[in-house]
This record gives C-alpha cells, structure tokens and sequence, in this order.
C-alpha cells in the first residue's frame, strides 16, 4: 500500500513538470477590440518575420488569472492585460515587467439613462456588472466613487462577476442596473438603442488618460532572451502603426477574426478615444491608488515594474 | 476492513501533503502557484479566525441544502407521480433525458434571463444539479419495490398514502441514499462552480467565490485555504454523515445500496 | 359452521387450459385445510382467490356473507415469497406493522408464542430461515384473522425446523381459533397438519378427511397408510 502511493505521486510529479524548449516562444493572446495589434502582429506574422529560427506560440486564457499562473509555470513568455492584474502579481511577488503600452480604450460604465442619468444617481443597491474584481474596470469604478463619492468601497458590494458578453446581456434583460465594460461591447450598448449611456468614462474616472491593455513579459524570458525581446517589441510597434497607417486593411483582417461587418470594426478602431499607442500612460497613478486602497501591500514602485530598457 | 481503509486514506493524503511540501520547496515550481503546505495552513487558519472562511462555508451549505431539500422534495413529488401516472412518467422521463446530462452553467445565461442575478439563480442552478440524479434514482427505487409488498399492503388494509410512506419510502430507501450521495455531490460542485462564473461581492459569498476571489486577488495560499475546507467539508459530509447514515440504515438492515 | 366458501371456482391465462375449472371447497371453522397436488394444478391460484387478490372467472368467494371481497385483514395470506418481512423495521416492528393505533403492545405475546422474544431487536438480515418465518406468522396473526392463508411456509426449510413451525402453527390454531388454508407439495406435511385435504391434480379436485388423532406421528401405520393413498391419489390424477 505505501510502496503503491509513493509510486504513483512520483510518477505524477512528471505530469507536471513540462518541457521547456529554446526554440519557441508562447504568448497569451486575448480577444477584443483593445488587443487589435496583437492580432495584426499575428495575421501578418511580424514577430516571425524578425524571428524565422522561432517558433511563435499562441495561446489563448481565459482571464488574467490563468495568464499569471500559466507565466508562474513557465509556459508563457509574454502576453497582454491590464494594469491592476500585473501589479498585483508583481505585488505577490511575481517575476514580470511591464514592457510596452498597447491601447487606449473608451471603456465606461453604461447605464440605462432614464434610471440612472449620471455617475451621482448610481446607488449601492444598483447592480453593476465587471470582468471581475481586482480588474481595471474595478479600480476605475473605485477611483471615481472616492472622487465623486468619498469612497472607494462604496460599490463593492454591489459588483456582479461577468464577462463581457454576459454582462451585456444580463444589461439589457435588467438583471444588472450598470455594466463597466470596453469596446466593443460599449459601443454596441451605447449604439444598440434602449436608452442605455455611458454615465461615466474611463478618463473621467481616471482623471486623465492611462492604459487599458499594456504587454508585460516574464522576468526569465527578458534575462535570458533580450534580443528576442527586442523583436517582439519591434513587431509590436509595426503592428501599432500598421493600424494608425492602413486602419481599412486592419479592419478587413480584424472582421474576419471577429466576424463583425468590416465597416463596423473601422469605425469601432477609430472611434474618438480609441488609440493604439505603445506608450505606457497612468502607471503611477495606478500604484498610488492601488497602494492606499490595499490592493497592494508590498510598497511597488514605478521602476519595480517596468522592463529596464523602457527605463529612460 | 473499514479502519484500513481509514488508514489507507490517511496515508494517501499525508503522502500527498509530503509530496507537495517537497515539490513546492524545491524550486521546481514557483511557490505563487504552489506554496508551501505550511503556508497555506498558516493561512487557512488565518481565514478561519478572521471567520471570512466560516461564513463562505456556511453560506454554501445553506445553499447546498437549500438546494438538496427543495430539489429532494420536488424530485420525490415527481416521482410518486411518475409511478402513479403513466403520463407523467413518460414527460419526467423526457425531461429527465435532455435535462440530466446539461450542466447548470450551460444554463445560467436562461436562468439568469428568468430568474435574475442573486440568490435565487444559485439556487436554481443547484436544484436543476440535483433534482434529475434525485428523480432517476427515487424512480429506481420505486421500481424496485418488490411485488409481493403491493399485496402485503392490500392485506392489512393500508390506504394509498399509508402504503406510499410506510411500504414505498422505506423500502426505495437505499435507492434515495444512493441519489441523495449523488446529489450532494453535484450540489457542491453545481454551488461553488456558479459562484465561479459569476459572483456578488460584499453581501457575502460562498466557498467557491472565496476560492475565486483568491485566486482574482492572487492571494494563492488563501485560494488553497479554500480548496482545502472544501476538501475537508466533502470528506466530512462523504464519509463522515452519509457513512454515519448507512450504518444506522443500509447497512444494519442488510440490504445492498 | 363455514368461514369461507369458494363455489364453482373457475380460472385461467387467455390462451392456455383452464387453470381451475369449477372447483369448489369450504373451510370450517378452526379448521386446517390442506392444499395438494402437482406443481401447476391451480393450488396458488385457488389461494390467491381465496385472499381476493385474484379475481375469479367464474363462481364465487363467499366471506362473512360478502361476494367476492376484496383482500382484507380478516383473510391473511403468507406469500410463497422469502423477502415478506421488511428489512428496514426490526423483528418487532415488522410483527407490529399491522397493528392499529393502540393494538401495539399485543406483538409482544405473538412474539413469544413464536419464541421470538429474544431475537424482537433484531433486523430480518439477521434471522434465519426459520425465524423470518415465525416472524412472517407472526406478523399475520397481528390482525387477528380468521383465515390464514398459506402458501408454500415451509418449503426453503430443513425437516426438523419445519416440523417445530408446523406445531408452532397447531399451536397458534388453539390460541387464536384460526382457522388455515394451507397449499403445500409434501404429501407427509399436509397429512400432519390437515383435517381436510383437497387433493389437485389435472384430473380434477377431490377432497379426503384425515382421521387421525391430533397426535401424529408420521412413522405410525396409518400416517404411513394415508400418506401412500394420498400419493396414489395424485399419481392416479396425473394421468
């Protein structure tokens, strides 16, 4: 019998332990309008232009949680998310950087207006649906009720777990009284009839502009492979102002991916307030909140976070 | 037979408590997916004073019976007319094929249509988990109620209802167990995975949001603190209660579950 | 004096030969009317009438000047099954389970006149073949019948542990004044028992009186004797 289960665990431990090879690189992709130049990146194949000896491994999590464990693991290299999620790995403890900025969205909370026409009318026993808490909607929701409202809490207990279709749908059958939500969900709720607005906007809840979706890359992967590193931030780059020079051929490549009407997905990436930049915006101020609010405990400063080479 | 088998599953789980000590120390992997077994009891004791850990516990198996009792009484009217009617026989068979095998996740967007986002869809997710296992196995027992007793009933004069509750219940018992095992079972999951999807903070979740949001908040030895009350609940409630159950009924009676 | 007569008694599957084609008998009050014959010659069937389970074709049930009554606590009958008594309830309850409110404290004397006083906290799992059957008889005497209905008791028993629970029933008779149709394929066991037997065969019915004292024994010269006519009774019936 104890021979039997000394056996079996040892052989399980195998199970676990997984192959890492030199020649490839795994990325965690996303989907939405926020992530377009990762998709670019991909469909005209840059990174693999500038790395023909690799290969480029996509891999697509459900919420930044798996992206945190499948880097803990080390079976992603580099991937995409919000602000709020990598500071809190970093936080933890969590070997990361923050790497290059990727999109600036008009995220907002929408509202239907007749109920609730403004950020002021919103009340605790509003539901409100978000991604989850601890993400960028959440800390955004939080920033602008200590601003408006004298406290940060003031909707904690009136958040409701949902994914962004989900929580679309549960808006507009009245299960939620507000959805904090991104392109292109708030535009197809502010466009889709039914009185349903934006009452606050990311920016306005910021105070300012920030990023929605940064690129970070593991700490192992940007010692041991600078150069890779590198390429990847030159396709990323391409791929951003692939978007800013042929937004019609972007919008063609991203309609088939999206299965959206192609002039939808033209105006959805530019529209006002939407931009894709690799400039990193409102990390500090995110640190300053997240660190008074307890989200982070550890005393993380800018440079704790950000690859070094952006660090001039 | 059975102390060995208690013995055997101590030593199985204290081989996996040394085993993954080791793994976690080794550097193998890193301790934020897998921290030490140390860590996450500091921690479990941590959550259980600050009594967030007793509350989510609670609140799930207040659903979790709540869901049991609601789902057992319904499964078991169903039942009854099932074995009464032919017509209702033939449309919980029906609706006991298409609705078994779906998970309530696969559901929650229509029940969230109808039945709102809160409570109520937990608990509707948790009923629809149990009530099909519950009616198939209830059913089962009914069938197999043997002939002789219908006319043992009939001899002393006993009513349809006096035979329903003193002849039919008593002796589907061991089918009703086996069901209730398997709707327990499902309950738990049906609950903590639910809140996994989706959750409403501060006004108190359960174990599976406590898990999730340990996991959102990557406060790893405290998501692990919650798997493992949710372990320790399961092996209370496996077999601890339902063990306790069969010894006093199944068991002592000598018939076979 | 009758308790219960059955008269011009016909019955059958759709699609075989009759079963029972006009049998009638009556049993008397404290009597023990044994049931014989080959296996299919109706004797189940005659006894299901008799306990109103089975409707007749033909004829009919008289009780307690009632045609053809339902099955009733009256006329109880003990199945040819050997999974009578319910294994969730103790020996005491399954003997009590008949009872009306009130009627419960009378399972104790039942219980030690079948000399199961001793086993009353045990589970039917842990009888033996023996004990579930006095428990059985117990369980059917709770409602007091006049007519016990019996089918088959003792088959699944060794001979010495059958002849205890037929004298336990000679007992029960005198204590309760029952009065028993009793089906059995023994010819010594009906002769040790009966006051009457109906002899079944295909051939036909025909009923025969036993003489002997209440005293049997079945190595005397007349058990002997009646127990060798009866068989060439049912031999002859076969044919």
């Amino acid at each position: 019998m104890r021979k039997l289960v000394v056996i079996t665990l040892t052989l399980s431990v195998f199970l676990f332990v997984s192959c890492s090879d030199d020649k490839s690189v795994t990325i965690a992709e996303q989907y939405g309008l926020a992530y377009a130049p990762l998709q670019i990146m991909r469909e005209k194949a840059f990174f693999e232009e500038l790395e023909p000896d690799f290969e480029v491994k996509w891999v697509k999590l459900g919420n930044t949680a798996a992206i945190r464990e499948a880097v803990l693991a080390g079976e992603v290299d580099a991937g995409f998310l919000g602000i709020p999620p990598l500071l809190i790995g970093a936080d933890k403890g969590m070997d990361w950087k923050l790497i290059s900025g990727l999109s600036v969205c008009p995220v907002g909370l929408v509202a239907e207006s007749s109920e609730i026409p403004d950020f002021g009318s919103l009340r605790k026993d509003h539901r409100i649906a978000l991604p989850q808490p601890g993400s960028i909607q959440h800390i955004l929701l939080s920033m602008a009720a200590e601003r408006e409202r004298g406290d940060p809490a003031l909707f904690d207990g009136s958040l409701v777990t949902m994914k962004h279709p989900d929580g679309m749908m549960a808006l507009l059958s009245g299960a939620v009284d507000a959805h904090f939500t991104s392109p292109p969900y708030i535009f197809m709720e502010n466009e889709g009839g039914g009185g349903y607005e934006t009452v606050l906007g990311g920016t306005e809840a910021f105070g300012g502009e920030f990023s929605f979706i940064v690129a970070m890359a593991d700490g192992a992967f940007i010692k041991d492979r600078p150069e890779l590193l590198n390429s990847f931030l030159t396709a990323l780059e391409r791929a951003v102002d692939f978007i800013g020079a042929r937004p019609e051929e972007c919008a063609r490549i991203l309609a088939g991916i999206y299965e959206l009407p192609q002039e939808d997905i033209l105006r959805y990436i530019t529209y006002p307030g939407m931009k894709y930049t690799t400039e990193i915006k409102g990390l500090g101020r995110f640190i300053e909140f997240m660190t008074e609010n307890n989200y982070l405990s550890s005393g993380l400063t800018e440079s704790d976070v950000l690859y070094e080479g952006l660090r001039d | 037979m059975k102390r060995s088998r208690i013995e055997g599953s101590i030593i199985w789980f204290a081989a996996l408590l040394g085993l993954w000590e080791i793994v976690s120390r080794s550097g193998l992997v890193s301790q934020l997916i897998m921290p030490p077994v140390t860590v996450i009891l500091r921690s479990f004791a941590f959550e259980w004073g600050s009594g967030e850990l007793e509350i989510s516990m609670l609140l799930s198996l207040g659903f979790v019976f709540a869901g049991i009792s609601a789902g057992g009484i319904g499964a078991f009217i169903i039942s009854a007319l099932s074995f009464q009617f032919d017509a209702v026989k033939r449309l919980s068979g029906m609706l006991t094929a298409v609705l078994h095998p779906l998970p309530g996740i696969a559901l929650l967007p229509v029940f969230i249509l109808f039945f709102g986002i809160g409570r109520i869809t937990l608990l509707v997710v948790i009923i629809h988990s149990v009530i099909w296992p519950l009616i198939i196995n209830i059913s089962a027992g009914f069938t197999s109620v043997p002939a002789v007793y219908r006319r043992i009933g009939s001899n002393y004069g006993l009513k349809s209802a006096a035979f329903f509750f003193r002849i039919m219940v008593p002796a589907s018992f061991p089918h009703i167990l086996s069901g209730l095992k398997t709707a327990w079972a499902r309950a738990w999951r049906a609950a903590v995975s639910a809140e996994m999807v989706f959750g409403i903070t501060g006004s108190g979740g359960g174990l599976g949001w406590f898990v999730y949001n340990k996991r959102i908040f990557m406060d790893t030895p405290g998501m692990y603190a919650g798997i493992l009350m949710l372990a320790i609940l399961g092996i209370i409630v496996e077999s601890g209660l339902f063990n306790l159950i069969e010894n006093k009924t199944v068991r002592r009676w000598g018939v076979s579950v | 004096m009758t308790v219960i007569s059955l008269e011009h008694i016909r019955f059958g599957y759709p699609g075989f030969p009759p079963v029972l084609s006009d049998v009638s008998v009556r049993l008397g009050k404290d009597e023990i009317l044994c049931i014989i014959g080959p296996s299919g010659c109706g004797k189940t069937s005659l006894l299901n009438i008799a306990g109103g389970f089975t409707p007749p074709e033909g004829g009919r049930l008289v009780f307690q000047e009632m045609i053809n009554p339902q099955p009733g606590r009256k006329r109880i009958m003990v199945f040819q099954d050997s999974h009578q008594l319910f294994p969730w309830l103790t020996v005491r309850r399954n003997v009590a389970f008949p009872s009306l409110p009130g009627e419960e404290d009378s399972s104790d004397r039942l219980l030690r006149l079948v000399g199961l006083s001793e086993s009353a906290e045990m589970y039917p799992s842990q009888l033996s073949g023996g004990m579930k059957q006095r428990a059985v008889i117990a369980r059917a005497m709770t409602p007091r019948p006049e007519i016990l209905l019996l089918d088959e008791p003792f088959t699944a028993l060794d001979a010495p542990t059958r002849r205890e629970l037929q004298n336990m029933l000679l007992d029960l008779r005198l204590e309760f004044s029952v009065s028993m149709m009793f089906v059995t394929h023994d010819i010594r066991e009906a002769v040790y028992l009966a006051d009457r037997l109906l002899i079944m065969t295909p051939g036909g019915t025909r009923e025969m009186a036993i003489s002997l004292s209440r005293e049997r024994d079945e190595f005397s010269d007349e058990f002997v004797k009646i127990e060798r006519e009866v068989y060439k009774l049912i031999s002859a019936g076969r044919s």
